[in-house]
């Protein structure tokens, strides 16, 4: 196949952020921009079905097509879809800088697209910066108070930090196996069992990952950031971001199959995460510190998939995470169009939501119940696999802790809930009417949250595929 | 195999439908969808059935884990095509009688959707090629009798009845589930096919797991068909539409009791003793329901115990181990017993409702079609040659003598009597004698549409027929070959014999006494308290079980849960959330902080690696 073609869905991206780039100097049209942007997405997705079963090797063979790196393109572009569909309404941003958000949004998923393909240290250096650059400037974006820009800096800060560790663990990789190549470096490393030494190159450079996963300690700051940035910007990064981080941390965490400390520290990781993340959620007033605190626990439960280390783990990483995408854009979808001028919203905001929307109210309802685990929506099965997978590897009580930090979450989650559902407002209620699109996109988050939890076979098998194409 | 997926999804798109058009959607056309799809559902088995189609498809997995894989699997065999083509036949034909029965209820697009419902659950309860899946047929069943019973849920009545069909359904349930999960760890599997042909290699005869594994089978059997100690929901359910108990009672929902049985037939012909507990409980059942049908006062009351009875009577063939006369006899009562409950809808219409025999009386004349059909299904199911039940009833009664338990069929002698006398009461009490209606309903009061007597007619042929599939040819009856491809059914044919005229006699001398008491001496509607009150059942369970719970929560929710456990849980959950607000504090917003939290965090776990 033509390689060009493999690269079409990047291509597309790139060419589009160009143009977004080019037209921000030009005038200024919203409803232009949003409609190039969903049509361009849309591409994407088709772009990467189309190329989901290709394999290739591109740019001397720095620059990998598989199922792996195609799968999660697709979803990928799939969440790019869905959070341009959120940014129809950006009453929060400065008009002038509207085009720019799109240019912005599409050069950090470029590179989120670029990471999964990279087999190689400086390819994937290039792109994990292109991705955080765009970041780093999306975050501050933001019309107010100055409050934002200090949470973008705080995110440059910390996520330099995270990339000068990355760095200094490649060096040590690059230092042992002179080479910068991934496969031949994980070779090369099994031969005859991991050094100490290969133990910390691969602890460091997986910091950056676990950085953007916000796993503890890496992870203060994740609530700051979440408040601060604006709720579509917060999308980006409580989903996309995520996804492209698991899918390196796949590639990587595998070459040190069978290590014990490895084991050890991932457990380490995943239980302060659950700890900190499920504890400090309960005390949150403010809707997006909640859900960064969420997005903290739930990295501990990936993290148990991880803890397995073995080809089960890995599809339930990639069931978990795949599923958690959606269930998450279907909060931030409720999140959007109750905050009708992006404002952040407090708990009590959702008072009435039942019977101002009883279609976003629902929505709201699976998707949290979807991230609490209950069946038997997707949250349920992914959790069931995770677990099933850390106890066949005999992590019994990691898993039982982790249960018992699920009902802790209830709480947290269950607050919200009863906020849309059950709590009388002092305050008459205006109803909130959706747009077709709208009704059209809750109903379809609802069948995915459903549907997929009953019959989680299908994602279940892509996983599967995942596993071996990882090996 | 792709007729099998049409004829089960129909009805399923026919209540969806139905659901979503019901704010708009026309009576007459609710009406004409709903009987539609049963129709076509019919004709795909009825074509599966002439092309002898045979066979599990697997559609895909549904479960795809490795200790519990479950597909969705769909077994067509005789078994399952016999109970297909009874639900929607007899199915279609109450849907048809709805139409009429229904024509002044205002919800009738919710009542079309949840009878569509009921079929669709009972197709994927027979159609199941595995436990897990009849499951989801056996509580879609238990959810839609709940809707239907409680169809006027505005009556408290009605509601009541709903929720303990529901509850007593439950616990019939919870034995089906164990059962299940036991299977599993048995068998590893819970397909049919497996099941049946592994059971025989894996265990002995009398093997204790295999008792108790039957056992919770018949636990569940006992639920879903109303036998003693569980048959307390279908004398309530009557509170649903007349049509619904027709469907419940016949075609469908108390039919999946013994089906199950049948469907496992080679697991439990390993199990004597549960064999026997089931030939014993059907027994007390047969006996007991028969006894309580005698002092009933409402019309629907003696019908419905008069199911109660006949299904005791099938579990008692199950028990004998001849599953061919259950199944023999579960079809011949389904089209009489959905015949008389019909015919019985047909009176209860026009009387608006009422069903208490007492304001009834010298109906004959006033709906003489309706009468000449209920006195056809009344000689029928009391063992008047040459109707259904008369064939089907001999041969149960038969294979039970056979087999040896003489005490069991002098019992069954005496069910027969009291069967006959008992319909026989109904019968006289309903249609002959003097009028005691009141004025109003006397003077407008006239015969159903034939919208509702054609259905009835139809099923009065079936009446008539049903006992020859399993009469002609002996040994060799279509019935039982047609069967034979699925379980054992070896067996006695029917054949005259003493036996048989002696059963004729009872039946006879059963009628003939009521005629006696209630036509020639003109009884009143009477009863004797303890009978009409079923034994006491429900007083009993109210003070043995209902009552000490009520105490145990009243103690639960005032003393033990405020005080104590609740207690507890403030004290846990101020931990945690003592903890979660500690924690909280690190993010303190200082940029130092969390440099340096990173940076300890990161090191120390450096240095687990290293040392």
């Amino acid at each position: 196949m033509n390689h060009w073609f493999l690269l079409s869905p990047e291509l597309l991206i790139a060419v589009s952020s160009f143009l977004f780039l080019y037209l921000s100097s030009h005038t200024k049209n919203g409803k232009r921009d949003f409609t190039l942007a969903l049509l361009v997405s849309l591409g994407a997705v088709v772009l990467s079905v189309m190329t989901l079963d290709s394999e290739g090797s591109l740019f001397s063979g720095t620059y990998k097509i598989n199922f792996f790196s195609q799968i999660f393109k697709l979803i990928l572009s799939l969440g790019l879809f869905l959070l341009v569909w959120l940014s129809r309404n950006l009453s929060d941003l400065d008009e002038r800088v509207g085009t720019e958000y799109f240019y912005f949004l599409f050069s950090a998923t470029l590179g989120f697209l670029l990471l999964p393909s990279c087999s190689e240290f400086i390819t994937l250096f290039v792109a994990l910066e292109l991705s955080s650059i765009a970041l780093y400037i999306l975050i501050p974006l933001r019309k107010g108070d100055g409050i934002d820009a200090e949470a973008g800096i705080k995110y440059l800060l910390m996520s330099a930090a995270a990339t000068a560790v990355f760095l200094y663990g490649a060096s040590l990789l690059y230092g042992m196996v002179k080479t910068t190549d991934l496969t031949v470096a994980a070779t090369l490393l099994s031969q005859g069992g991991l050094s100490p030494l290969a133990y910390v190159a691969l602890f460091l450079t997986s910091v950056a990952f676990f950085f953007k996963l916000a796993v503890v300690p890496f992870h203060f700051w994740a609530p700051d950031v979440y408040q601060s940035a604006n709720n579509q910007v917060t999308a980006l990064i409580a989903t996309l971001s995520k996804v492209v981080a698991v899918a390196i941390l796949l590639r990587f965490l595998p070459m040190g199959e069978g290590s014990a400390k490895l084991v050890f520290i991932l457990t380490l990781l995943a239980i302060f995460s659950l700890l900190i993340g499920n504890l400090a959620a309960i005390w949150q007033q403010d809707a997006k510190r909640l859900l960064a605190y969420s997005s903290v626990a739930q990295a501990g439960y990936l993290l148990i998939g991880f803890v397995a280390l073995s080809d089960e783990g890995y599809r339930a990483v990639f069931y978990y995470v795949s599923t958690y995408l959606f269930a998450t854009i279907a909060v931030f979808h409720v999140i959007t169009k109750l905050s009708q001028d992006g404002r952040n919203l407090k708990l009590n905001d959702f008072i009435g939501l039942s019977q101002r929307s009883p279609l976003l109210a629902l929505t709201l309802l699976l998707s949290l119940f979807s991230l609490a685990g209950i069946p038997p929506l997707v949250g349920f099965a992914a959790k069931w696999f995770v677990f099933t997978a850390a106890v066949e590897q005999g992590h019994v009580l990691l898993v039982l802790f982790a249960f018992i930090m699920s009902v802790v979450s209830l709480y947290y989650y269950l607050t919200l809930i009863k906020k849309a559902y059950v709590d009388k407002s002092d305050q008459p209620l205006t109803a909130l009417s959706l747009t077709w699109d709208e009704q059209l996109v809750s109903i379809g988050l609802i069948l995915f949250l459903v549907l997929f939890g009953i019959f989680p076979g299908w994602i279940l098998n892509l996983g599967d595929k995942v596993a071996r194409a990882i090996g | 195999m792709n007729l099998t997926l049409i004829g089960l999804l129909t009805p399923l798109l026919g209540f969806l439908g139905l659901m979503f058009s019901s704010k708009f959607i026309e009576r007459k056309w609710a009406g004409r969808i709903a009987s539609g799809t049963v129709l076509v559902s019919f004709v795909c088995f009825f074509t599966l059935w002439l092309n002898g189609t045979t066979g599990s498809f697997t559609y895909f997995d549904w479960i795809p884990l490795e200790q519990f894989k479950v597909g969705f699997t769909l077994n067509i065999d005789s078994l399952s095509l016999l109970m297909t083509l009874i639900i929607t036949g007899v199915g279609y034909l109450i849907h048809v009688f709805s139409i009429g029965y229904m024509n002044h209820d205002e919800d009738f697009a919710r009542y079309f959707a949840c009878l569509n419902f009921f079929i669709f659950s009972m197709l994927t309860l027979v159609l199941a090629g595995n436990l897990v899946l009849l499951f989801v047929g056996w509580e879609g069943v238990g959810l839609a009798s709940y809707l239907l019973i409680g169809f006027w849920y505005h009556r408290p009545a009605a509601a009541k009845a709903a929720t303990k069909a529901f509850v007593v359904n439950r616990i019939g349930d919870l034995g089906l589930i164990i059962g299940i999960l036991l299977t599993y760890k048995l068998f590893g599997t819970g397909d049919f096919n497996e099941i049946n042909s592994q059971a025989k290699e894996m265990f002995a005869v009398g093997a204790p797991v295999i008792t108790l594994l039957t056992f919770c089978y018949f636990i569940g059997a006992m639920g879903k068909s109303a036998q003693v100690p569980l048959h307390v929901w279908l004398p309530d359910a009557m509170e649903g539409p007349t049509p619904v108990s027709a469907l419940i009672h016949a075609a469908t929902m108390v039919t999946a009791g013994v089906y199950l049985i049948v469907r496992l037939s080679p697991v439990f012909q390993l199990a004597p003793i549960t064999s026997y507990t089931i030939a014993i409980i059907g027994m007390i059942t047969a006996l007991g329901a028969a006894f309580a049908a005698l002092s009933q006062t409402e019309l629907k009351k003696v019908l419905a115990y008069s199911t109660t009875s006949q299904l005791g009577l099938m579990f008692l063939a199950c028990g004998v181990g001849s599953y061919f006369c259950a199944m023999f006899h579960l079809m011949t009562h389904a089209f009489i017993k959905a015949l008389l409950f019909l015919s019985a809808g047909n009176v209860i219409h026009m009387m608006n409702g009422a069903t208490s025999m007492e304001k009834m009386g010298g109906l004959a004349s006033k709906l003489p079609k309706t009468n000449k059909l209920f006195i056809l299904g009344v000689l029928a199911l009391s063992g008047i040659p040459p109707f259904a039940a008369f064939v089907s009833k001999d041969l149960l009664l038969d294979e039970v003598a056979h087999n040896g338990y003489h005490i069991l069929y002098f019992c069954g002698m005496a069910v027969s009597f009291l069967t006959a006398f008992y319909l026989g009461r109904a019968y006289f009490l309903t249609f002959t004698g003097k009028s005691r209606l009141d004025e109003k309903i006397s003077k407008v009061i006239h015969e159903a549409p034939s919208v509702m007597l054609v259905p009835i007619a139809v099923l009065g042929v079936f009446t008539v027929i049903g006992g020859f599939f399993g009469w002609f040819g002996g040994a060799h009856a279509p019935l039982q070959t047609f069967l034979g491809q699925t379980f054992d059914t070896h067996g006695i044919a029917f054949k005259w014999g003493h036996l048989t005229m002696r059963s004729i006699l009872i039946a006879i001398a059963g009628f003939g006494l009521s005629w006696f008491v209630y036509k020639v001496k003109a009884r009143d509607v009477d009863g004797v308290t303890l009978l009409r009150r079923a034994f006491f059942v429900d007083q009993i369970y109210d003070i043995l079980i209902v009552k000490p719970l009520t105490f145990l929560s009243k103690i639960i929710s005032f003393v033990l849960e405020p005080v104590f456990f609740e207690g507890t849980i403030r004290v846990l959950s101020g931990v945690v959330g003592g903890i979660g607000n500690l924690l909280q504090r690190a993010q303190s917003g200082q940029i130092r902080s969390y440099a340096a939290w990173m940076v300890i965090g990161a090191t120390l776990l450096l240095g687990f690696l290293i040392f």
